[in-house]
């Protein structure tokens, strides 16, 4: 992810800079809230996890360290956790996920983005899927190989074979 | 089962990065991965693909009621309605109760808080282990190898503008390899590293560039006793081959 002066806002966050934390929220809520709600289809949920995502960054911005990655990698991580805690949670209690909630459309929002929105059009809708559940469902090869009914060896070729060719389009790979 | 090969081992790191191998693959990758530095900059490489995927989402608003709570901070505890004196026992009794449920709740609520934080925080920490250990296997084995009297090097020169340098010691048999201004390999293909030290070329492990052009390798030991000629790097297959097949792309001698 691209070199940002967004750390400095992290600095102030660590500060306990409260018009940060309003600076911060406005820059990352956005993609915060898609990535939960592609992940649980439930508005309601989603903003559960968007406020503790950014209640645990204001708890923790001391410890960031920008050298680890982006601050989006750093929130991103953060509303996955807790997105698919949440999700595996529903799985458990055998709760279906709501129909009436949008899943956000892949839309670029600048130019990483719209490489990466690239990349991912450049895999076949078996690859696109198969990464897809491993990254926004939380399953496992085994997992994914029950759900679609394929051997695991395929399913293992499939996803090597996508992500290859994401890290070909998005590099650097060394 | 038996210990997977280096092939098998690279071909798991896809999907080690994006969490999903399980079973005997994830034990195998995770028993290898602390030993092999080269496996973990693969890991690296695909954790920086999967970083990104999330980047092509659509941003979606939450509502301001959502940014309201989060600069708000903790909801703060509504202060409790004094009770009269005649129920003062019994709404004790109900008040200890409901408060030691309540307090349960809250300390039940603020482990399993504890322990996401740290599973995130573990998650963290072990890419950025993984990547220091990587950085400080080869500034100290660099820092060593240059300072010692018997080093020596031989540059190696290419096609427009490509360069390298080899670093070794023969005593040690310690090596590694510098390289600039060589494009990034094809799909499917990699440069591989030849050692000629009398007989056939020696193959001495495959690498790729980064988007400037560059790599630093780390050579496989030098074999012992080895008088080393000269070094060279073609372009091969991924996996790379036992005897070079593809174009020379930088090549230099020790005279």
């Amino acid at each position: 992810m691209s070199e940002s002066p967004r750390p400095s806002l992290l600095q102030k966050l660590a500060q306990g800079d409260k018009t940060a934390l309003g600076e911060f929220y406005d820059l990352y809520s956005g993609l915060v809230n898609g990535m939960a709600l592609r992940i649980l289809r439930d508005v309601s949920e989603a903003e559960d996890v968007v406020q503790e995502v950014f209640l645990q960054a204001w708890r923790q911005a001391e410890r960031y360290d920008p050298s680890r990655g982006s601050p989006e990698a750093w929130l991103c991580t953060m509303a996955r956790t807790r997105a698919l805690d949440r999700l595996r949670r529903r799985a458990a209690r055998r709760e279906d996920a709501p129909d009436a909630a949008p899943v956000p459309r892949l839309l670029p929002r600048n130019e990483e983005a719209l490489a990466v929105r690239k990349a991912l059009e450049g895999l076949s809708a078996d690859q696109r899927r198969a990464v897809e559940l491993a990254y926004y469902g939380g399953l496992t090869q085994s997992e994914i190989a029950e759900a679609l009914g394929e051997p695991l060896g395929t399913i293992k070729t499939r996803i090597r074979t996508a992500m290859m060719r994401l890290r070909e389009a998005l590099g650097p790979t060394t | 089962m038996s210990a997977l090969t280096e092939k098998e081992l690279f071909e798991l790191a896809p999907l080690a990065a994006l969490g999903a191998l399980d079973g005997e693959d994830q034990a195998a990758f995770a028993r290898a991965l602390p030993s092999q530095p080269r496996l973990q900059q693969e890991l690296l490489a695909f954790e920086r693909v999967v970083e990104l995927l999330p980047l092509a989402l659509q941003p979606v608003a939450p509502k301001l009621a959502t940014r309201e709570r989060v600069l708000s901070g903790p909801v703060p505890r509504a202060a409790p309605r004094p009770a009269p004196l005649v129920t003062w026992l019994a709404a004790a009794v109900a008040v200890l109760s409901l408060g030691s449920a309540l307090l349960l709740r809250e300390q039940r609520d603020a482990a399993q808080e504890l322990l996401r934080a740290a599973n995130e925080q573990a998650v963290w920490l072990a890419k950025d282990n993984r990547r220091l250990l990587l950085e400080l296997d080869r500034a100290s084995s660099i820092g060593h190898l240059i300072t010692q009297p018997t080093l020596r090097w031989v540059s190696l020169a290419g096609q427009k503008g490509a360069s390298g340098r080899a670093l070794y010691d023969p005593s040690t048999r310690e090596a590694y390899l510098l390289v600039a201004g060589l494009p990034k390999a094809p799909a499917g293909k990699a440069y591989e590293v030849w050692v000629i030290a009398g007989g056939a070329p020696t193959p001495a492990g495959t690498f790729q560039t980064d988007d400037m052009g560059q790599a630093l390798v780390r050579l496989p030991a030098l074999a012992p006793a080895a008088r080393v000629k000269a070094f060279a790097v073609s372009l091969e297959d991924e996996w790379g081959v036992p005897a070079p097949t593809g174009p020379i792309v930088l090549s230099g001698d020790t005279n």
